[in-house]
């Protein structure tokens, strides 16, 4: 046990330090920028900063590779996924992706995870145990990694959110991992939490670096593949519940996909005094940050503060979603 | 805001919780005189549960997000008043 609990703390270090180092090396070299829009300065931002995530990915998981190469299928599996969705986040950057277009090509990361075979079929479900999905699961699995990728995608409004939610919901992946016995889905874990939270230290309010679409597809493609790697879907679904509700009631409302770039009636107004506050207007979408500023203006930081706590409660239901999987197994 | 969308967090952990086990415990066993016509079954009412699900979930956030609204607004006016 201590050998692994050193194992994921060298993988996270390293991840850590090189995506430290990486991110403002990649909003260097790209030069992308875009406006703060939460701010009544406008200040422009320097964007792609996802590219030092994927650089700090790439350094810890090679060095999990190195100290466990036994799981070399699950780490390139895991790996390729996170790149090609950083890949689709890249081009939608560049040049905007359609609402549908994107959906469907972060569907199509879930390859790497289909042509090695590096998934089970045979998923865990709460009190019941294991469940046979072996014609269902290959077909359920475009949704496992697209869902999450563009949940995470559409939480990434505010500063400091996308990395802070998603270190919570990453943690709570390592710790039922660890329960599991999954070792190398928990190193997996370890490297993304690692340069999720050097990352954190840039995308903090006030944000002086953006993930860009590269970092938040990235990010929620990685979580979708360590739940299908992992086998713990369920307990991912229950602790992404706080994006979950982000993109379906954004979905709902508006009663398609939508792009944020086409909505006119915008869910929050940025007042003078530099609060945010809900949109009164019936046609805008209701989103999480829209339902929170519901009840009265609210600073930024105090809105990423109200997504973490709700991401808290969620992480802890799937813990006690977890416990109650190893009941049904019968550890 | 805190206690009431902690409430509809809640909700859906807990019903989809109570929707898996309704699901394995009643539709799954179905069995139906045409094996065909059992799958057929099985799947309509799992999608059928899954879409009852779906639409609780979004009429509450809907009647949450909307009473909140209007609670603020007769805040504000009583306090103009």
């Amino acid at each position: 046990m201590f050998t692994w609990l050193l194992e994921f703390a060298i993988i996270f270090l390293i991840g850590l330090f090189i995506t430290f180092v990486a991110v403002p090396f990649a909003v260097k070299k790209t030069g992308i920028t875009g406006v703060d829009v939460h701010k009544s300065t406008k200040p422009v931002i320097p964007e792609m900063g996802g590219l030092g995530i994927a650089i700090g990915l790439v350094a810890a998981v090679g060095v999990s590779y190195i100290l466990m190469p036994t799981a070399g299928l699950k780490f390139a599996a895991f790996l390729f996924t996170a790149l090609i969705a950083g890949g689709v986040g890249v081009i939608d950057d560049l040049h905007t992706l359609g609402p549908r277009i994107k959906p469907l090509l972060t569907a199509v990361a879930c390859l790497p995870i289909l042509l090695l075979g590096t998934f089970s079929s045979h998923p865990y479900f709460p009190l019941i145990g294991r469940i046979r999905l072996t014609v269902v699961y290959p077909f359920l699995l475009p949704f496992a990694v697209a869902i999450p990728a563009n949940a995470v995608n559409m939480m990434d409004v505010l500063n400091g959110a996308m990395p802070a939610t998603c270190s919570i919901v990453i943690g709570t992946l390592l710790i039922c991992a660890i329960l599991f016995g999954q070792h190398e889905t928990a190193a997996m874990c370890a490297a993304l939490l690692g340069c999720l939270l050097a990352f954190y230290y840039y995308n903090r309010y006030p944000a002086r670096v953006f993930s860009g679409d590269v970092g938040s597809l990235m990010v929620g493609a990685s979580i979708g593949a360590l739940a299908s790697i992992g086998r713990m879907e369920v307990v991912a679904i229950v602790t992404l519940l706080p994006f979950i509700m982000n993109a379906f009631y954004g979905l709902t409302s508006i009663g398609r996909l939508y792009e944020r770039k086409e909505i006119v009636s915008r869910p929050i107004q940025l007042l003078e005094t530099g609060q945010l506050a809900a949109s009164t207007n019936p046609n805008a979408p209701i989103t999480l940050t829209r339902i929170i500023l519901a009840a009265g203006p609210l600073r930024e930081q105090e809105v990423v503060k109200n997504f973490l706590i709700l991401t808290m409660v969620s992480s802890f239901l799937a813990l006690i979603t977890a416990a109650l999987i190893l009941v049904g197994v019968g550890v | 805001m805190k206690a009431g969308l902690i409430g509809i967090v809640f909700f859906v952990w807990v019903s989809m919780l109570f929707g898996v086990w309704v699901t394995w415990k009643f539709v799954v066993p179905l069995q139906l005189p045409n094996p065909v016509l059992g799958g057929v079954a099985k799947v309509w009412l799992g999608a059928g549960l899954a879409a009852l699900w779906l639409w609780i979930w979004r009429k509450i956030a809907n009647t949450y997000f909307w009473q909140t609204i209007k609670k603020k607004k007769q805040d504000t006016v009583q306090a103009c008043a």
